[in-house]
């Protein structure tokens, strides 16, 4: 692979950091989370973009 | 009068839960509804509060403008859920907001109400975190917040542990002083502490109402004790019910209900009485009486 | 009017707790400039990835700016719009579930008024959401590849906006009609899915249809002009936005119980 352009790609990776962090401080937040807190931590780390999205969807428990 | 209720109804695909009932509400008053799970009572009070629409039946408002009388209410329902997000002082904000207080006075109210029902620490704490406890007193407090004229509590104290029920029958004692309330419960001694009157509700249906002394007074009449120096045996059995103290002392159920044909025959048969009691029905015994007509 | 105000502000503060309006802009613009990143470094994906023989060379024409956005646009209209219900799907289901309707409804508050509070609410956040990811998408494709004019940006923009509150408020009605947000999600995305496929399949009987917005942003975008009966798809659109508004005050006043 060729050279890359950092400063294009680096804002991508910044706002998926910026995601990932966001969910990860909510999920700890939260009283309670639907199913258990480690598996969504590991869900938000782990998968990019679509883990934190899925988290902030269903992770939160409704009362 | 503050509210006329005319033959209230509400009826769900198949079961009947409020049948046709009619009471009003005075003005200042505090009115006890009573009655088993399952009588109507909380299917009454949302239809006074509007949170239901009746089958048939009018509710109406002394005074009142439109139909839309929620600005004149305060309601409780039996498990408030707030916003869990929310701070209580939020809460009360939304709240204050939406009975159109005005700003000015808005501030005023919430630091008032929530001092009345002892939340003033936590008011920058989020509900979410709160106890039952303290959610049923920030009920009260969002019921209470914008003055209405009748204050709807459903079954305030039954979900709390003594200590909460205490508080928040105190809260109403002091209240009653202030407001017109309404409100429901299944608990009889609940209604005795903070109520002067009752509405006894079964199967959708009024059994009972009126003031607690004249509950009591209604069926009280239905046993009488006489005590005589000589023995009793033979005189009244084939008049009424006997049940034996001791020999000179009985306990008599008249039915119908008169004392002179029992002193009649004590005359007769020559017996000098010692003692003569009308025996009064003790508030649960007149309620249960009620309850099984 | 003070009482359509507070339910808003109470609609804006849940979704800045909850985290809505982080998540759903910052979603929207990694979509978004992922497009042309990727169509940018495609020779090179392509190159690292595919077993070619030494000594391929990939020509690959440089795509015009404009391309790469009705791209970004296409992409929004899939994983964008199942985002938009997906964040939209509870706002008044949940409320109803667990019952803080009812210390709402006590007061004096109308349903319109708490319909309009709720459409508002999500509406705002999603434009804004998409107002930040196609800037910051222009931003790149004017970077990378030929530019696109500003004026054909912003109407595609606009008609864009009216597909995503035609989208919002199918949301919403479904919002009143079901009690279960995954079924909310699922009959709102059917109902557009299907009116997409529809209008695909008859696509002359169907120029009207909401779905043929995309195209239409998408149209001007290249062209710079809307394609045909575009007026008539604005008007429906607008129309049946109405409708949903007007069919799910109606449909929430007769709720049994708040």
């Amino acid at each position: 692979m060729g050279e890359i352009n950092w400063a294009i790609v680096t804002p991508l990776l910044i706002l998926q950091a910026i995601l990932a962090i966001a969910a990860l401080v909510n999920c700890l937040k939260q009283e309670e989370t639907t199913g258990p807190k480690w598996m969504w931590c590991m869900i938000i780390v782990s998968i990019s973009i679509f883990g934190p999205i899925l988290y902030f969807i269903i992770g939160p428990k409704k009362e | 009068m503050l509210v006329n209720i005319q033959n209230l109804t509400k009826t769900y695909k198949q079961h009947q839960a409020v049948k046709g009932i009619s009471f009003q509400i005075e003005r200042g008053t505090c009115v006890a509804l009573l009655g088993p799970n399952g009588a109507g009572k909380t299917t009454t009070l949302q239809m006074l509060a509007g949170l239901l629409a009746p089958t048939s039946g009018k509710i109406q408002f002394a005074k009142a403008a439109s139909t839309d009388f929620r600005q004149r209410i305060g309601f409780l329902p039996q498990h408030p859920t707030f916003f869990p997000w929310m701070t209580a002082k939020e809460f009360l904000q939304f709240a204050g907001k939406l009975s159109q207080l005005s700003k000015t006075m808005l501030e005023d109210k919430i630091t008032e109400t929530l001092e009345f029902v002892s939340l003033k620490d936590v008011r920058n704490k989020r509900i979410g975190g709160f106890s039952g406890g303290m959610k049923q007193r920030l009920g009260l407090a969002q019921a209470l917040l914008h003055e209405p004229d009748l204050l709807i509590l459903d079954e305030p104290v039954s979900a709390l542990d003594p200590n909460g029920r205490r508080d928040v029958l105190e809260i109403l004692s002091k209240l009653k002083r202030e407001m017109t309330i309404l409100f429901s419960t299944h608990v009889l001694h609940d209604a005795e502490q903070v109520c002067d009157s009752v509405i006894i509700l079964k199967e959708g249906s009024i059994m009972w109402n009126g003031s607690l002394d004249s509950l009591k007074n209604s069926q009280a009449s239905s046993a009488v004790q006489i005590k005589t120096a000589e023995s009793l045996e033979n005189v009244f059995e084939d008049l009424v019910m006997v049940e034996y103290i001791d020999a000179s002392t009985v306990t008599l159920f008249p039915d119908p209900f008169d004392t002179n044909l029992l002193l009649q025959r004590l005359m007769e048969k020559k017996r000098t009485l010692v003692h003569f009691e009308r025996l009064q029905d003790s508030l649960e015994d007149a309620y249960m009486k009620v309850m099984n007509q | 009017m003070r009482t359509f105000i507070t339910l808003l502000q109470k609609e804006l503060m849940e979704n800045f707790r909850n985290g809505k309006w982080i998540w759903l802009p910052i979603a929207f613009m990694i979509i978004g400039i992922s497009q042309p990143i990727t169509t940018y470094y495609m020779p090179q994906i392509l190159e690292s990835a595919g077993n070619l023989p030494e000594g391929t060379v990939i020509e690959i024409p440089t795509p015009p700016g404009s391309e790469v956005l009705a791209a970004t646009l296409s992409q929004f209209g899939t994983v964008g719009s199942l985002l938009f219900v997906l964040a939209a799907m509870g706002v008044i289901a949940n409320e109803r579930q667990s019952r803080a309707l009812t210390l709402v409804m006590v007061r004096p508050v109308s349903a319109f008024q708490y319909i309009a509070s709720k459409w508002t609410g999500q509406i705002l956040i999603a434009l804004i959401a998409f107002v930040l990811s196609y800037g910051l998408t222009f931003y790149y494709t004017n970077l990378l590849f030929e530019p696109v004019r500003w004026e054909f940006l912003f109407s595609s923009f606009l008609i864009y906006s009216l597909w995503i509150i035609f989208l919002i408020s199918v949301t919403i009605l479904t919002g009143t009609l079901l009690k279960s947000a995954s079924g909310i999600a699922a009959v709102s995305v059917l109902t557009v899915g299907g009116l997409s496929v529809i209008s695909n399949l008859f696509s002359k009987f169907t120029a009207w249809s909401p779905t043929n917005l995309r195209a239409h942003a998408a149209a001007i975008l290249m062209n710079g002009k809307l394609l045909e009966n575009s007026l008539t798809v604005i008007l429906t659109t607008s129309a049946l936005t109405i409708l949903c508004l007007l069919l799910a005050t109606m449909r929430f006043r007769r709720f049994e119980q708040y």
